[in-house]
């Protein structure tokens, strides 16, 4: 092959870089020191936020009877928030990260992220104008629902394992799901129609809601909108250990839940525990849910059946009116540091727990 | 592996059934809870079918055409004419007193361009075609209603339709609806919102995208970026209500009231700039969306092939000339995903919004043909905020809560779509850097 | 710094009299605790092409990028030692760090063309120097496409993305470009590593053609491309620069046994 003789245009480029050199350079030097102070002034600002709360709040000698109620009312709406979500995202992790096939894993995922967008103000409307008003009258049902569901799994598992022919159980390996979905809705109306027995009258009269709008529905409705929080996180916690770890000790004759019981979970444990504790803490600082379902009274009560008003909640409904420098709106700011603060130290920790997972994976 | 499927029962691995358990009820959960949203949607526009009843009582006998909404054993739930204004002709009739109950064919629903519908008996094409100018009298209850021929929107013969036509008439209403600008129409609302996302992209975007180039092409491991990071993923997990008080305090009260006193002099006795509007709501939620899009361009960065950058570098372009001909070029689906996370995110947040500036009804739009044309400091209406109002302090009843779910589900679509679309797009970034450094 | 010895100290005068393009005396770097290169010494004649062989993880690479101080990109590496291009001090203070980039040119072991058309990758340099004109730039593209030669290749794709060029040209279409913005040194880490046997024909046969103009710096693992391509060749250890000589020599009569062990292939020898 022959080259032929470089034929470049007579006058060289040296020239023309010199002239540029300059201003190329200053451009490189200012962008670099314009990006900085444009990172330091969001730093301050940042910085500004909690502190500008901080110097406007205001303790008084009231604030116990004004605040206690609130922070109950956060913590019994978060809590039995936790009750539903925990064992439907922790399950549903489980499941989707260790169990499922691949396509269908890939299918569940994207779902329930769109899930954990759905807008807060949407469910808030359900659960206050669907939700609470249907409960209402079927408490003992749900109790009932509740109660038989795990049962249900459970039995329809044992009997499949032990009648079903060895060819159908390979082929519904990891797909388990699309048996239970069936069984599972038609379950619903079945304990439904039990809890509403005439058998149960007097037994359903004592769950009788005092409001519908109680800590029952907000348990269900903030539950199923922390779930998905909670199955992301862990779901990528379990599906990062390693999965020749899980085949391993299945070859050596342990089940697949055996394996992710004594294999998988220790070594994610980190992951979902911090799942667990950011999931705690978006369902203490949910506004629109607990603001539209829970009927804001500020009351100590204990019961699911009673209302509840949490801290969130208080101050999208204060806030808009308090009188600027008024005691009230001190208040209202000291509340919210309250829970920025629990907010916080939440994720801290999260993020501690997490740190030991990322060592852990490291590590095997 | 297959041959564990034949082994005889293992007890032990019942517990797989209880995770499978978890999945199918958040599945049903969540399939019931769109099928709610559609039925309710549904009903807010379906038309009813407007039945003559009759039916005595301690008063005496009665007569009425209207729009049977609800029914049960014991009470039928209808509407009749709203002869004065929308909402004030709801009745509950038990069944026990009615004495007729039947459905003609010639009954026709006519609605208003204020929303309020007359319900009447006769033939459809009368009433359609008429002159707008035309000037109609209906035959009210109370006396005549004057009323002219464009006032009418729309004549159904509800009685006569089939079920396609059920159907087109309940889509055409929708549609009505979503772009409507009257007293029920979305359109405000709706405006409200795209404006308040765009503002707050405009102002979210170039900040994210150059602190996160900063943190992630200079800063290295120094003390302020550190403590940057630290800060914006905390910011991540802090309660968006919170994020609305942040606005008031900081934005509203702060810089607004500080505006307001440098522009009139003194604490103005109606503040202008010190109270809720459009800009401090964009600049709220900018701040809440910052860590969505500061962690997506990093990621995106990161995952710009080092080849690239060493070439354009060897080549002897500045670190400048690098990440504006190189770096930034390819890392475009990324910031493409920040942006569209950004909306969805700040698109369905509604309690930061009522703390700064969102309000149920607000007398002019955001973005109009009067100077300025987009009014920063105004009030505005709110698809998210629409919902919570209409559901909880609605004036109509059955209307505004069917209303209300038809609006969230409007929400819920423009939000699920973009988030989908985000999926899609950071999918085909990733499909794309795994290309160009294969 | 003092003022720039016209010769390295090499064996034997060998390029006595000779005009040097590139010099690294005393050069060592480290990366955070691990030494990668130790007290090297080099001498890079000019318009000659001048290979860098010896086992993988031995330095070439990095002694490679302390000529365009691509290094420096690299936040825990360190470097001491006396670097010369064209007897300048590359490493001084008010050195213009784009300009040194841009005189010693750099073409990489994987091609990495910039997702864009082939006559934008061309153009990059170009564009750097603030050339607008689109005949200029379209006469300049033709000229370094041709120089690389790709020009009859690509003269009808200059629209389409570089990435649907083949592996071969890819690497030639990055020469273009390095070719583009009039560069008196060529570096090149392993550039036909992976490429085909019938693109690395090309290749090298373009080597030989650019010594005429410019000098190459060449780390090479394949022997045969070393012998067939350089006039001069530099066998690394560890970190070390063992024995520089003539292609020739080196191949035939090594000095040393570690030499004669790795171009024998005694030495493992890692074939990508």
């Amino acid at each position: 092959m022959s080259v032929p003789a470089a034929s470049f245009p007579p006058h060289s480029l040296t020239a023309r870089f010199a002239a540029r050199a300059a201003r190329r350079q200053w451009r490189e030097r200012w962008l670099g020191r314009g990006l900085r102070g444009l990172s330091l002034l969001l730093a301050l600002l940042l910085l500004a936020l909690p502190l500008f709360l901080l110097f406007n709040a205001r303790i008084d000698d009231a604030w116990r009877e004004a605040l206690l109620p609130l922070l109950a009312g956060s913590f019994k709406a978060a809590l039995y928030a936790m009750l539903v979500a925990l064992p439907l995202g922790l399950g549903a992790a489980i499941w989707c990260a260790r169990f499922a096939t691949p396509g269908l894993r890939g299918l569940l995922k994207p779902v329930f992220e769109l899930f954990e967008a759905v807008p807060a103000v949407v469910l808030g409307l359900i659960a206050a104008l669907i939700l609470a008003p249907w409960l209402a009258q079927r408490v003992l049902g749900l109790v009932l629902l509740l109660a038989l569901l795990p049962l249900l799994a459970l039995a329809a598992g044992w009997l499949w394992q032990r009648l079903a022919p060895a060819g159908w159980q390979r082929f519904w390996r990891g797909r388990e799901i699309g048996l239970l979905l069936p069984l599972a809705a038609l379950l619903v109306p079945l304990a439904l129609g039990l809890g509403q027995a005439p058998l149960f009258a007097s037994f359903a009269a004592q769950l009788q809601p005092a409001s519908p709008w109680n800590g029952l529905v907000i348990g269900l409705m903030l539950g199923l909108a922390t779930m998905p929080v909670i199955f992301t996180l862990a779901e990528d916690a379990l599906f990062a250990v390693p999965a020749d770890l899980a085949t391993g000790a299945q070859a050596l004759g342990a089940t697949r839940w055996q394996a992710l019981w004594r294999l998988v979970l220790p070594v994610a444990a980190p992951g979902i525990a911090a799942a667990v504790l950011l999931g705690f803490s978006r369902a203490l600082g949910e506004t629109m849910i607990v603001l539209m379902a829970s009927g804001n009274t500020p009351l100590l009560q204990v019961s699911p059946l009673s209302g509840l008003r949490s801290v969130a909640a208080n101050l999208a409904l204060e806030a808009p009116d308090a009188v600027r420098g008024s005691v009230h709106y001190g208040q209202l700011l000291f509340s919210a540091l309250l829970l920025f603060g629990l907010c916080l130290l939440l994720n801290a920790l999260a993020e501690g727990v997490r740190a030991r997972l990322r060592q852990r994976l490291a590590g095997s | 592996m297959a041959s564990n499927a034949s082994r005889p029962v293992q007890r032990r691995d019942l517990g797989l059934w209880l995770a499978a358990a978890a999945v199918s009820t958040s599945l049903l959960a969540l399939a019931a809870l769109l099928w709610v949203l559609l039925a309710q949607s549904w009903q807010a526009f379906a038309p009813a079918p407007v039945a003559l009843l009759q039916w005595r009582d301690d008063a005496g006998e009665h007569s009425l055409l209207a729009s049977v909404l609800a029914q049960d054993e014991q009470v039928l739930i209808v509407r009749g004419s709203e002869w004065q204004r929308r909402g004030d002709a709801y009745r509950r009739v038990l069944r026990s007193s009615l004495v007729h109950l039947s459905f003609p064919a010639d009954a026709l629903n006519l609605r208003l361009a204020d929303g309020r519908e007359i319900l009447l008996r006769g033939s459809e094409q009368s009433w359609r075609g008429l002159d707008p100018q035309q000037r109609l009298v209906l035959p009210g209850a109370d006396g005549e209603v004057p009323v002219r021929g464009a006032d009418l929107v729309e004549v159904v013969a509800v009685n006569a339709l089939s079920g396609w036509q059920r159907l087109g008439t309940g889509l055409q209403r929708a549609l009505g609806f979503a772009g409507g600008t009257g007293g029920s129409g979305l359109f405000a609302a709706l405006l409200g919102t795209v404006v308040l996302v765009m503002l707050m992209s405009v102002l979210v975007m170039p900040l994210g995208v150059l602190v996160a180039l900063w943190l992630h092409e200079y800063a290295g491991n120094d003390q302020l970026a550190r403590g940057l990071r630290a800060a914006i993923a905390n910011l991540a997990s802090v309660p968006s209500v919170i994020y609305g008080l942040f606005g008031l305090v900081l934005f509203v009260h702060g810089i607004g009231g500080s505006l307001d006193v440098l522009l009139s002099g003194t604490t103005a006795p109606v503040p202008h700039w010190g109270r809720g509007g459009l800009l401090w709501s964009a600049l709220t939620l900018a701040l809440l969306t910052l860590p969505v899009v500061v962690i997506s361009v990093e990621e995106g960065l990161a995952r710009v092939p080092p080849g690239l950058r060493q070439a354009a570098l060897a080549l002897g372009a500045t670190r400048a000339e690098m990440l504006w001909r190189v770096v930034l070029p390819v890392a475009r689906p990324a910031l493409l995903t920040a942006l569209i996370l950004a909306v969805a995110r700040a698109a369905g947040e509604v309690a930061p919004l009522m703390l700064v500036g969102a309000v149920k009804y607000a007398p002019a739009l955001p973005l109009n043909g009067e100077f300025p044309y987009l009014h920063l400091s105004q009030q505005f209406m709110h698809l998210g905020h629409g919902v919570y109002d209409l559901a909880l302090t609605g004036s109509d009843g059955p209307r505004d809560l069917a209303q209300a779910h038809a609006t969230a589900l409007l929400l819920l679509l423009v939000v699920i779509g973009l988030n989908a679309s985000a999926i899609v797009v950071r999918n085909r970034l990733r499909e794309r850097s795994r290309e160009l450094s294969a | 710094m003092s003022a720039p010895a016209p010769v390295a100290a090499m064996p034997g005068g060998l390029l006595d009299g000779q005009e040097l393009a590139l010099q690294a005396r005393g050069l060592s770097l480290d990366y955070g605790s691990r030494r990668a290169l130790d007290a090297v010494d080099l001498a890079v004649p000019c318009r000659r092409v001048t290979a860098l062989i010896g086992p993988s993880g031995c330095g070439k690479s990095s002694l490679l990028r302390c000529f365009n101080r691509l290094n420096d990109e690299i936040a825990d590496c360190r470097i001491v030692g006396d670097v010369r291009v064209f007897g300048a001090d590359a490493y001084a203070a008010e050195l213009s760090l784009p300009e040194l980039r841009r005189r010693v040119g750099m073409v990489f072991q994987k091609p990495n063309p910039f997702p864009q058309s082939v006559s934008e990758n061309v153009a990059f340099g170009l564009r750097l120097a603030g050339l607008r004109a689109r005949l200029e730039l379209e006469d300049r593209v033709e000229a370094a496409l041709r120089a690389a030669g790709l020009w009859e290749e690509v003269r009808d794709r200059l629209g389409e993305s570089a990435l649907r060029l083949s592996a071969g040209q890819q690497q030639r279409l990055v020469i273009a470009r390095a070719l583009a913005v009039e560069p008196q040194v060529l570096l090149m880490d392993e550039p036909a590593s992976m490429l085909d046997p019938i693109s690395t024909l090309r290749f090298e046969e373009l080597v030989v053609a650019l010594r005429e103009r410019y000098s190459v710096l060449l780390v090479t693992h394949n022997m045969q491309q070393a012998a067939r391509v350089a006039d001069y060749t530099a066998y690394m250890q560890a970190g070390r620069l063992l024995e520089f000589d003539t292609t020739d020599r080196i191949f035939t009569n090594p000095r040393l046994r570690g030499t004669e062990d790795y171009i024998t292939g005694k030495l493992a020898r890692d074939e990508e």
